[in-house]
């Protein structure tokens, strides 16, 4: 207790004087401070009144810049007053002049060379005629004679600074006494009452200041700690009480020479000894209860859960299955904690174990839902199908012996479709009338499930029938769509073990799938008659087509043969006669006719590429482009071509289409690389994003990327016909083909820099094509 | 050991004073010298701009002597602003050491020497015998338009280097001032004049532009001048220098430095003199001694 007297004493005393001591040197500061800035204050108007005597030189330079005016302002400056330095600058900033005493000397940065904050007082002033700005001037005074005021004040205060500090000291050590002692006091009493934990007591004083606030407030703690104490001692009760009821196991295990399984059980709350059927004290009496109710195959894992701590880890969760009472698997999800000593060794473990059979179940049944949905999905188009896999599900979920899928046939009647499990006399076929009663005839009625523990005893069904049929659990879910109930999904157990509610909830889920299941089933055997029927008019009319092409090649190319071969004699006969200008016309009549004859021909090219059945053959690309070149080469000996054919480009597909693709884009580029020199073209492929892409690039006119989505169809012609003959056919059949075989076609290029035309075929494989060529 | 120290303190300070204004080694330096110190020291051209273009002191720069003169009246300066512009755009910088050149007469070089020296330029010398004197040694010639990096330079005035017509008036009663007309006799005298009224400031002795010059036309060396001034600067603190325009009287200043007297120039000139009514004139020859 006297240990703690001094060093009250002496923190109050130092205290005390710091803080006297500290109001004093701050007093002492602000006051000196004070004298600085009023001296500089002073300095500063000394300078401002210096640079208005200076005015009329200054306005007088700056309104002309006459040197002589700087010279008249020089003098007037070391003639008289104080100022140490001076810039002039002029309107736009720039600085005219500089002027600093005893020492005339250009420099190159005003600003660098007016003087600094300790060199002098400072002022900036603008130069004004009238009211027209002319400039400024910042002016400089030293500071010299102000600092002689400062030192004699600094003299000064030394020694009073010293005298004011000697009597905060001696204030501070007679002043500490009178705080220092109730608390002294106060002390020793809380030692006393620590000491022998005796809450009740209270302490006293006679003071009322706030060391009497701090001696009621002290007794106020203890009151309150004395509450706490009986506080602590209700909740200790209420723990027990609450770990007594809660769902899960809560337990503690003392392990001892780090055998994780074989320690003293401590503490098992009440629901564990209630969950496997034994009595409490049994769990100490008998360390391997546990393991003993434990499904054999989860050993393996539980130990090794459990060894994750021996290992160093904090806690470790281990998933397994106990034995209950009445003898069923019940997972356990049990959160394990260890505690250790402080060496680190594991002193005891402990559990909190919850039973999560509900939900590992319900994660399983969700599971077989969506694998369910996904089946009824890729076989919605047949029914038989669909029927058995909603059916064999929903005996799986709820693990029934049977499980039936009935259909509502008409306002009365419902037919089971479908029916799994064990044979109890239900036929998938079975109608039955749904007026008559039954469970099925009440859901239809209600629109709701339905769940009897033992059908023997519902009014609803007969005794007779359920005991024909040897079953009791049932549980009836009605298919629901659009609010109207179109069957039911029943299941059933021999034995009196009822369906619970998540049963039914699930099942309810399986309904929901199995009506949205029906309904597209409808939709889409629906979709397929209409193909089916469209695809026949459509046959049809492509037979119709075909014979009016056949028209057009006959019929009108007769009469344009006609016109040809009539001008030509003319033109032969008579041709004298006619003179030039009629025998040029008659050319014109016979070019026009013949490129109207090649017009009708690539319109029925067209139209064979369009139709016709596509037959799949492997195919040589590179071959066929080897093969248009050499004819190309024959038909025009005088061009020179590079060509550059990268071998192997075989695929899929058909050959005489493939055939007039090729042909199309080699002898377009061929076409317009007409006048260039060398004219290169270029057949090959790359491969990009998983397919090859098979380009031919040539160095010829090119085309304007504007138009590129112009280019692929009937027609369109980017040149005109006197620069590059063609019917503007060619790309279109090029399209054509490429999208028969399921693949597709574009360009890239630029007006003179050539062209490339790149295509895929699908992978190689012919689209296939449902209508077939008559 | 203390006074070791601080001579040895001193003798540095003084180095490094030496190094920093004693690159230049007077107010005239020789074409050798220039030579072998291009590199720290900015050349100027006084001459004109087409001078300049034909040929000059590599490296230099062109500041015209010609330009250094107020639009309205080419007797006196420019504004300051028009002056600091001058010089900046002919790369002067107030910290550089500066040699100015012309054709070799002086009035040129001495003119723009005294604009600077004026401005407060700390370090400005004249080359001896201009360009000539360079070109004479075999020394190379740089051609083409003026070009110069942008210079920086604040005016600080030296207002004792410099006299006002007031200066003047006073300066005519003063002993312990000098006036020097450094105009050509006839003009002293008042047989010519190119301003209203023809004479001299009364009182001014008259030392002539062609006086400083030996018979090679160069500048004399410092005894040659002092014995061209002789006894007129006994006695006297100051002397302020005039002619017609300026150039003639730069050169008697740029002589006057030399033998290390307070010069100034009178800004104004004759013409400015001669212009003030009221202002006394003397004529004739300047007495004897």
């Amino acid at each position: 207790m006297s240990g703690y007297r001094p060093g009250l004493r002496a923190r109050l005393a130092a205290v005390i004087f710091a803080a006297s001591a500290t109001v004093t040197f701050v007093g002492a500061a602000a006051l000196y401070a004070y004298q600085v800035a009023s001296l500089r204050g002073e300095a500063r108007a000394q300078a401002a009144q210096e640079v208005r005597e200076l005015e009329p030189d200054l306005v007088e330079l700056l309104a002309t810049g006459d040197v002589e005016a700087a010279v008249g302002l020089v003098r007037r400056i070391e003639s008289g007053g104080a100022l140490a330095s001076l810039v002039v600058r002029d309107r736009a900033g720039r600085a005219l002049l500089l002027y600093r005493r005893g020492e005339a000397r250009a420099v190159e940065d005003a600003a660098a060379a007016a003087p600094g904050p300790q060199a002098g007082a400072r002022v900036v002033l603008p130069v004004r005629r009238g009211r027209e700005a002319l400039g400024e001037v910042a002016a400089a005074v030293p500071l010299a004679h102000y600092e002689a005021h400062l030192a004699s004040y600094r003299r000064l205060a030394a020694p009073m600074l010293a005298g004011l500090l000697a009597l905060s000291l001696l204030l501070a050590v007679a002043l500490q006494r009178r705080i220092s002692a109730p608390l002294l006091a106060l002390a020793a009493e809380l030692r006393e009452i620590g000491r022998r934990r005796d809450f009740a007591r209270r302490v006293r004083t006679g003071l009322r200041d706030e060391v009497g606030d701090l001696y009621a407030g002290v007794n106020r703690m203890l009151e309150a700690l004395e509450a706490a104490h009986g506080e602590l001692a209700r909740r200790e009760a209420l723990h027990r009480a609450v770990l007594e009821h809660v769902e899960e196991i809560v337990y503690r295990v003392r392990v001892a020479d780090g055998d994780l399984f074989g320690g003293e059980v401590e503490f098992v709350s009440p629901r564990g000894a209630e969950l496997l059927g034994v009595r409490p004290e049994e769990f100490r009496r008998d360390p391997a209860l546990w393991l003993r109710h434990m499904h054999p195959a989860d050993h393996a894992r539980v130990r090794e859960a459990t060894e994750a701590l021996a290992r160093g880890a904090r806690s470790v969760v281990r998933v397994y299955r106990l034995k209950d009472a009445a003898g069923e698997w019940r997972w356990m999800e049990d959160r394990v904690v260890a505690e250790r000593d402080r060496a680190g060794r594991i002193v005891a473990l402990t559990g909190v174990a919850r039973d999560v059979t509900p939900q590992r179940r319900w994660a399983g049944a969700l599971e077989r839902l969506v694998s369910v949905a996904r089946e009824l999905l890729e076989h919605v188009a047949e029914p038989e199908c669909l029927r058995r896999t909603v059916a064999a599900a929903a005996r799986e979920i709820v693990r029934a012996d049977v499980a039936a899928l009935s259909l509502r046939e008409d306002a009365r009647t419902c037919r089971y479709v479908a029916v799994e499990g064990a044979d109890v006399g239900l036929r998938p076929g079975t109608c039955f009338d749904l007026e008559a009663g039954g469970l099925c005839g009440w859901v239809a009625a209600h629109g709701e499930p339905v769940r009897v523990a033992d059908i023997a005893g519902d009014p609803r069904v007969g005794a007779d029938r359920a005991a024909a049929l040897g079953l009791r659990a049932a549980l009836v879910v009605p298919v629901v769509d659009e609010g109207r109930v179109v069957g039911g999904i029943s299941l059933f157990r021999r034995e009196a073990r009822p369906f619970d509610a998540s049963d039914e909830r699930l099942i309810a889920l399986l309904a929901g799938i199995t009506a949205i299941a029906l309904r597209m089933q409808g939709l889409v055997l629906g979709l397929e008659d209409h193909v089916r029927a469209r695809t026949e008019e459509l046959r049809a009319l492509n037979r119709e087509l075909e014979a009016f092409a056949y028209t057009v090649s006959h019929d009108l190319r007769a009469p344009l043969r006609a016109i040809d071969g009539f001008s030509l004699a003319v033109l032969e006969d008579e041709g004298e006669r006619l003179g030039p200008e009629g025998r040029e016309h008659l050319r014109r009549v016979r070019a026009a006719a013949q490129r109207m004859a090649q017009l009708i021909d690539d319109l029925l090219a067209l139209a064979q590429v369009t139709r016709g059945e596509l037959r799949s053959e492997t195919v040589d690309l590179s071959a066929l482009a080897r093969e248009v070149v050499e004819g190309l080469r024959h038909v025009h000996p005088g061009r020179r071509v590079e060509v550059d054919i990268r071998p192997g480009a075989v695929v899929r597909g058909d050959p005489r289409l493939l055939w007039t693709l090729m042909e199309n884009l080699i002898g377009n580029a061929w076409k317009f690389t007409r006048g260039r020199e060398p004219a290169r073209i270029e057949f090959g492929w790359e491969e990009s994003g998983g397919e090859r892409v098979y380009y031919v690039r040539d160095n010829g006119a090119g085309f304007d990327m504007a138009y590129a989505d112009k280019l692929f169809r009937p027609f369109q012609r980017l040149h005109t016909a006197s620069e590059f003959e063609g019917t503007g056919i060619g790309l279109a059949t090029v399209r054509r083909v490429v999208e028969r075989h399921g693949g597709r076609v574009w360009a890239e290029g630029a007006v003179d820099e050539g062209a490339v035309i790149r295509f895929t075929l699908g992978g190689g494989r012919a689209a296939p094509r449902r209508e077939s060529a008559a | 050991m203390r006074a070791a120290a601080a001579a040895l303190a001193c003798a540095l300070a003084l180095a490094a004073g030496a190094v920093r204004a004693g690159v230049l080694p007077d107010l005239v330096v020789s074409a050798a010298w220039l030579l072998a110190h291009r590199g720290e020291v900015q050349a100027l051209d006084a001459r004109p701009v087409a001078a300049y273009a034909a040929g000059h002191l590599p490296g230099a720069a062109s500041l015209p002597e010609g330009r250094l003169r107020a639009e309205v009246d080419p007797v006196r300066l420019p504004a300051l602003a028009r002056l600091r512009a001058l010089l900046e755009g002919a790369g002067v910088r107030a910290g550089r050491p500066v040699v100015v050149y012309d054709d070799g007469s002086l009035k040129e070089a001495a003119r723009v020497f005294w604009v600077l020296e004026l401005l407060g330029h700390p370090a400005v010398a004249v080359l001896a015998g201009g360009l000539p004197a360079w070109t004479a040694a075999g020394r190379p010639l740089e051609r083409g338009t003026p070009r110069a990096e942008r210079g920086r330079f604040v005016p600080a005035l030296r207002a004792a280097r410099i006299a006002t017509r007031v200066d003047m008036r006073l300066a005519v009663d003063d002993p312990a001032t000098l006036i020097v007309d450094a105009r050509p006799p006839a003009a002293y005298e008042g047989r010519v004049s190119s301003g209203p009224r023809a004479g001299h400031v009364p009182g001014a002795v008259n030392v002539p532009y062609r006086a400083h010059l030996d018979a090679e036309g160069r500048l004399l060396d410092r005894a040659g001048l002092r014995r061209l001034y002789g006894q007129r600067l006994r006695g006297v603190r100051r002397v302020y220098v005039y002619c017609d325009r300026g150039r003639e009287s730069a050169v008697a200043y740029l002589a006057l430095r030399l033998l290390g007297v307070e010069a100034a120039v009178y800004h104004g000139g004759w013409g400015d003199w001669s212009r003030a009514p009221g202002l006394p004139v003397a004529t004739g020859p300047e007495p004897a001694p």
